[in-house]
């Protein structure tokens, strides 16, 4: 999940990928949001080193790359820490205790949102509709959707991650 | 073409006009921001919202074409569709999307530099809500980015239009800005580390609806409501681009583009804008002076050109011993009046008007780096070859006569000690320029002439359109221009000589008899296109 970028770019497997997914499309440019999803799951960001290869790759504007990673809420141009805690901030979750919920977690990692733990352990977002509005407050750690979680609820789960 | 009803008004719709494009060339007004009739269409902003009867929502009337129907299926048996800008339903919508739009903005009118010239004061004015009913703390974003070398962004008061954006991908192709972020957060960027640093990238700023980009050199210069604007040209190109010229107690502070389909469209360059900053500070005199070790020492007008006659006659140059450098900077009637004296004084028309050129683009920016060789040419005056050195116009010449230009100030290094010898080697110099310059040093009389913005003029552009620019500012008393020296001189020389920019339009008409009709002071703001002109072969 960790890998360094230079060596990610360097590696022949994925250059390979690349052609691919490039290559997937009638246009080449529509091979960005794969392409991202692919850099992010390999090194954990698409910091601004695999913008620019992008950019050049599929002929679209470095601005404009940053402009989708920075829209969507599965992309991040800094690297996060190994689990990625994404509060939903939307309004049922809010209405369903999400801010007090979001304050525990703060006070338990000792971070604000947007920040990542002294260990590289976690990183703390808060993020748009989970779409569980109808169980909130819900949250996901990496890709494990958790819903009615209580603060309480949400110190067990983290005690059983290495 | 198809027929639409606007709120009573039959309006005809040309195939893949939108409803906002028809509305907008009948004189209806439908309130807008992001749509610009150069950039794509993106309907972006919401605030072209219009009922279209039949339509289960308002509809953006940007965005919206009209189908032509089959006759059976004509609405009231005629129209193709039956649009409405005035009624309730669009009035609401339109009042939602200003409160949405102002929810975080800061009205910080008082001290924006867009104050005056915003659609969004207009908007509030004429389709805003009276109170908003907004009552949390606003979002806070990014003020006084500095986005490029002309450009500041404040992104609280960007409302997201995105014509920035397109005019960099689709104009410039330059594609330096994005929308980054989402949402409520969403702000216009740059990629990490880069700048909106285009040769036209102050057009941003023109086009930006709000104060969002506000041009460097312009912010908190002056409040916009106290400019006077004055129809112009830019003198720096072959383009002639049509421009307004603000002015305030007698200075010029901005140059904006005027559209000119003919000549520049909607923009113009960053280069021309920033004459402004280039004409500061620069030095003149405002009476002819004669100048010793570089010196000048001023003279009363009459007294001046009457040493200067006399000298004249006395030396009795033969055209082959003087050398007349003339420019591209000269109005018409500076260059018909140039010929009249060249006739008086030397006994023919001599004289070449140097070629400048430099880089040029695919935009507006031409080679040529004067506005007005075309005229030059016009009026069949000799313009020099590309690569003609100065110095080799000058050399064994006894007189030497500059107007409008420095080649001392713009020689590249190489040429520059042989320009000095060979002028340092004429007996008389004459230096006729806006200030005093590099060469007007080496020159023993000066002339100071009233500069671009300070006179009226006509120039030809390098397609052959005649434009006029007006005079935007006064110069003082003494300083005229080139075509009321050479009355000067001719008056001094006991001869009659037209006077003023009228009379010597009324000379130049007389070399270009397409002119015949028009009127100096009914230019029409666009200019007029001339014919192509004749080569003469052989
Ligand atoms: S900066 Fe101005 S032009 Fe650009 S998106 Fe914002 S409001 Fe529109
Ligand atoms: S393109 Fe030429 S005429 Fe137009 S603004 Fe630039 S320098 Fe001036
Ligand atoms: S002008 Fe129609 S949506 Fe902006």
């Amino acid at each position: 999940m960790s890998r360094d970028i230079r060596e990610l770019l360097a590696d022949k497997e994925f250059q390979r990928k690349m052609e691919k997914l490039a290559g997937l499309y009638p246009e080449e440019r529509s091979a960005l949001l794969a392409a991202l999803h692919l850099c992010e799951s390999e090194t954990g960001c698409c910091g601004e080193e695999f913008q620019e290869y992008i950019a050049g790759k599929l002929g679209i504007p470095r601005a404009s790359v940053k402009g989708v990673v920075t829209f969507y809420e599965m992309f991040h141009e800094k690297p996060r820490g190994k689990y990625l805690v994404q509060v939903c901030r939307t309004l049922p979750c809010m209405l369903a205790g999400a801010e007090i919920l979001l304050d525990h977690i703060c006070g338990k990692l000792g971070i604000r949102p947007g920040g990542t733990t002294k260990d590289g352990k976690f990183t703390l977002v808060t993020v748009e509709c989970l779409a569980c509005c109808d169980r909130g407050p819900s949250l996901m750690i990496n890709d494990t959707l958790y819903t009615g979680i209580t603060p309480e609820g949400f110190d067990k789960v983290i005690k059983e991650l290495d | 073409m198809a027929l639409i009803l606007v709120d009573g008004k039959e309006i005809a719709v040309k195939q893949g006009e939108t409803v906002l494009q028809a509305c907008m060339r009948e004189g209806i007004e439908i309130p807008y921001f992001c749509y610009h009739p150069s950039l794509s269409i993106v309907g972006q902003c919401r605030m072209c919202l219009v009922k279209v009867e039949g339509a289960p929502k308002l509809l953006t009337a940007c965005t919206t074409t009209v189908p032509e129907l089959p006759r059976e299926k004509k609405l009231d048996g005629r129209y193709d569709m039956k649009v409405s800008v005035a009624c309730d339903e669009a009035r609401e919508a339109q009042r939602g999307i200003m409160e949405f739009l102002l929810a975080n903005h800061p009205l910080d009118c008082p001290v924006c530099d867009q104050a005056g010239e915003c659609r969004l004061q207009e908007y509030s004015y004429d389709y805003g809500a009276p109170r908003s009913e907004f009552v949390f703390e606003k979002l806070h974003a990014p003020k006084r980015v500095v986005l490029g070398p002309h450009i500041i962004y404040d992104a609280e008061r960007c409302i997201k239009c995105t014509r920035c954006v397109r005019f960099c991908q689709e104009i410039t192709k330059t594609s330096e800005l994005s929308l980054v972020e989402r949402g409520a957060d969403t702000i216009v960027g740059t990629f990490e580390g880069g700048s909106l640093d285009n040769p036209y990238s102050v057009c941003t700023a023109d086009l930006c609806p709000v104060g969002a980009l506000t041009y460097r050199e312009f912010r908190f210069r002056e409040r916009v409501w106290f400019l006077q604007a004055h129809n112009s040209v830019c003198p720096e190109c072959s383009r002639n681009c049509s421009v307004r010229v603000d002015s305030y107690k007698g200075e010029v502070l901005r140059i904006v583009p005027r559209y000119n389909p003919s000549v520049n469209g909607y923009y113009m360059c960053d280069h021309g804008r920033l004459i402004t900053e280039r004409m500061r500070g620069l030095e003149t005199r405002e009476l002819p002076s004669l100048i010793r070790d570089g010196k000048p020492s001023p003279m009363n007008e009459k007294d001046f050109y009457a040493r200067l006659v006399a000298l004249f006659s006395e030396k009795k140059y033969r055209p082959g011993d003087v050398a007349v450098i003339l420019s591209g900077r000269m109005s018409l009637e500076e260059m018909a009046a140039y010929k009249r004296l060249s006739k008086e004084l030397f006994g023919a028309v001599i004289g070449d008007v140097l070629l400048r050129s430099g880089e040029s683009d695919d935009l507006l920016v031409r080679d040529e780096k004067r506005p007005n060789l075309e005229g030059a040419r016009k009026l069949g005056l000799p313009v020099s070859g590309k690569d003609e050195a100065v110095s080799s116009l000058i050399g064994g010449k006894k007189a030497l006569l500059i107007i409008r230009e420095d080649p001392v100030g713009e020689a590249p290094q190489e040429e520059r000690e042989r320009l000095d010898t060979a002028i340092g080697s004429v007996e008389t110099v004459v230096v006729m320029d806006d200030h005093l310059t590099a060469t007007a040093a080496r020159a023993h009389y000066f002339v100071p002439l009233a500069g671009w913005f300070e006179m009226e003029g006509t120039t030809v552009n390098f397609k052959g359109q005649l434009q006029k620019t007006t005079r935007c500012v006064a110069p003082p008393e003494g300083r005229k221009p080139f075509h009321d020296v050479t009355a000067e001189f001719l008056k001094a020389a006991g001869k009659e000589a037209p006077s003023g920019f009228r009379e010597w339009f009324e000379e130049v008409k007389k070399e270009i008899p397409v002119l015949g009709l028009v009127k100096a002071g009914e230019i029409p703001l666009k200019g007029i296109p001339l014919p192509e002109r004749k080569e003469k072969h052989g």
